[in-house]
């Protein structure tokens, strides 16, 4: 029988009629992580129903794609670390729900019960008390940074989009701009970057009723990409007023003359087929003003000289209407903190552990790593860490071994000279040839004898060897 | 005619308990290393750091407070600061309150972190220095 039940009906009557009493905007999150409770006062204050919220998980780190309500429910949650602080206090940040915005406010969160059957209470108020544990207050200051992300993106919330350092900041604005507007599209980013969730993510969000066909640039020819389109041809001339978007990967890996085809497709469909390029490597005719040289109307540019990586001028000019550069992750070092705690708490708000935070030592690991495959690596590593972890905090056992073992070597790479083995050889060989005829007094038959060789045998090299010179005097 | 600019040592003297700093730095020295300069890294201790700068031209200390390492690293700031146009010096710390930080400024600390996150953040900081530096001793 559960202990719930044990209490007499009038007592919990009571104790409802008490909270409801009370003035203070308060609510309870229960020990499977939902709401349970919220006063009047609480709803008032975030704006919705008091039922709305009841019943809803309240868990930080909830898809972007989520209903607003549960986005809501999910800033009400309380902060990493309270299972061993027992009392935090964290200033909260809903999201908007209807047309008026709730006012951030400071909640403390206490948690009583122990373990599995532990309730935390968050009541609203002005507190003085100050998180003592640094890590915790870290952990809190990085959680307020990514609520104040996750309330300004919402839907558009791509977790590699976190971050306060400039570059992160310009990949924000240019995600906001572009989700308002129906163009042409081209993301330039290392592999692992997460474009092609921006991608999908900035399509659902711009034309959200319009189809989004995936073609792989790099496995096409023009006969197998026309194949591929072709639901897409076929919803536009099926009607004059319907649209289609192709994702393009690699773009800049696809052969030419698929590359030649989509152009012409793209260029005859006047606008009704949107185009978002997914390119490595940012093309020069994306840093020059169109037209500026003079031969990118006939030769394809190389964006990479190691790599083919050919973007078609007529493509190039489609994207570069609006084009989104995505910085390399080891580029980003500041963000480091606030993209592994966005990534850590989508795992745990999926139920993949009990991870709740990162130790510093686990951040530096994270800080210090070159990450040669960018924000995916990042995102498999936090997906190890979490499942190797029994606890709420990850350390850097729990990383992978390549992360937690890095050391990046301290002295600069020298360049080994290049030597031709030959020649070097000869050198060598023409000088013990020279010592030896010395010591022999020029006597030949001396010195071959010296150098363990016939006389003729001699003669032939000192030959070869005068030869050599005249070349090299020639 | 092209100018070219002699190879530079970036001297960047360490003063920390364990390996955290030296690695932060050599992780991040790209950011405001040009293809002319190369890192001369060295861990010292706080006892040491008056003769080691005096031996070298110029340079950055980074200094990492703890609750042990303090007071002598706070001595050592201190008659370090008489040499601040030619040693840059950034303090590490945890947590230091708005009193002690205007107190470590005021000893001539150019920069106080907490993480080795924060580092980039100083790029223009510290190649200015450098560049300052350069045109002095030239």
């Amino acid at each position: 029988m559960p202990a719930e039940s044990n209490s007499k009906p009038s007592t919990r009557r009571s104790v409802a009629r008490l909270l409801e009493s009370c003035d203070a905007a308060m609510w309870i999150i229960t020990s499977a992580g939902t709401i349970g409770y919220i006063s009047p006062a609480a709803a008032t204050w975030l704006g919705v129903d008091e039922d709305a919220l009841i019943g809803r998980r309240c868990v930080a780190g909830s898809t972007p794609s989520a209903a607003r309500l549960e986005q809501l429910a999910a800033s009400l949650s309380p902060p990493a670390g309270l299972e061993s602080a027992r009392s935090l206090v964290m200033r909260v940040q809903p999201i908007q729900v209807g047309s008026t915005s709730s006012a951030d406010r400071d909640v403390m969160f206490t948690r009583v019960g122990s373990d599995s059957k532990a309730i935390t209470i968050a009541i609203v108020g002005e507190f003085s008390q100050s998180n003592n544990d640094a890590a915790i207050a870290d952990s809190i200051i990085i959680r307020q940074q990514l609520d104040v992300w996750r309330k300004r993106q919402t839907s558009l919330a791509v977790t590699v989009s976190a971050g306060k350092s400039s570059a992160a900041k310009r990949l924000r604005a240019r995600l906001e701009l572009v989700a308002r507007i129906r163009c042409h599209v081209g993301l330039f980013g290392p592999a692992g970057c997460g474009a092609e969730s921006i991608a999908t993510r900035l399509h659902s969000r711009s034309t959200p009723d319009e189809s989004l066909l995936v073609v792989d640039g790099p496995l096409m020819d023009a006969e197998l990409l026309e194949a591929t389109i072709a639901p897409a041809i076929h919803t536009i001339t099926e009607s004059s007023s319907a649209k289609a978007s192709l994702l393009v990967r690699a773009l800049d890996e696809m052969p030419l003359e698929a590359q030649s085809r989509l152009a012409d497709v793209v260029g005859s469909a006047n606008g009704r087929l949107r185009l978002i390029g997914l390119c490595s490597t940012q093309s020069r005719l994306f840093r020059e003003p169109i037209g500026a040289s003079d031969d990118d109307s006939i030769t394809p540019l190389h964006t990479n000289e190691a790599v083919s990586h050919f973007v078609e001028p007529r493509l190039a000019e489609f994207l570069s209407v609006m084009h989104i550069a995505i910085e390399p992750l080891r580029n980003r070092v500041e963000d480091l903190p606030l993209l592994a705690a966005a990534l850590v708490d989508a795992r745990h708000a999926a139920g993949d552990g009990p991870a709740e935070r990162l130790s510093r030592a686990a951040l530096d690991a994270l800080v210090t790593y070159p990450w040669p495959g960018d924000f995916a690596e990042l995102d498999a590593a936090i997906r190890h860490a979490v499942r190797s972890t029994r606890s709420d905090i990850i350390l850097p056992e729990h990383l992978p071994l390549a992360i937690r073992s890095y050391r990046q070597s301290e002295s600069p790479k020298q360049e080994t000279p290049t030597v031709a083995l030959d020649e070097a050889v000869q050198r060598y060989e023409w000088r013990l040839i020279q010592d030896a005829l010395t010591a022999a007094d020029g006597n030949r038959a001396e010195a071959a004898r010296r150098l363990g060789i016939s006389r003729a045998r001699l003669l032939r090299k000192i030959e070869e060897a005068g030869e050599n010179l005249s070349k090299d005097e020639a | 005619m092209t100018q070219t600019s002699k190879p530079h040592h970036q001297h960047w003297l360490v003063c920390e308990s364990g390996h955290r700093w030296r690695q932060s730095v050599v992780r991040m020295a790209s950011d405001w290393l040009s293809s002319q300069d190369s890192l001369a890294l060295r861990s010292l201790l706080a006892s040491e750091v008056v003769f080691s700068t005096s031996r070298l031209p110029s340079g950055v200390l980074l200094w990492e407070f703890d609750a042990a390492s303090s007071a002598p690293a706070i001595q050592a700031i201190g008659s370090m600061s008489v040499d601040r146009d030619r040693w840059l010096q950034i303090v590490a710390v945890d947590r230091l309150s708005h009193r002690d930080r205007c107190a470590v400024s005021e000893m001539g600390v150019a920069a106080v972190i907490r993480h080795p996150e924060d580092l980039p953040r100083l790029s223009r900081m510290i190649s200015g220095h450098f560049a300052r530096v350069r045109r002095l001793l030239h």
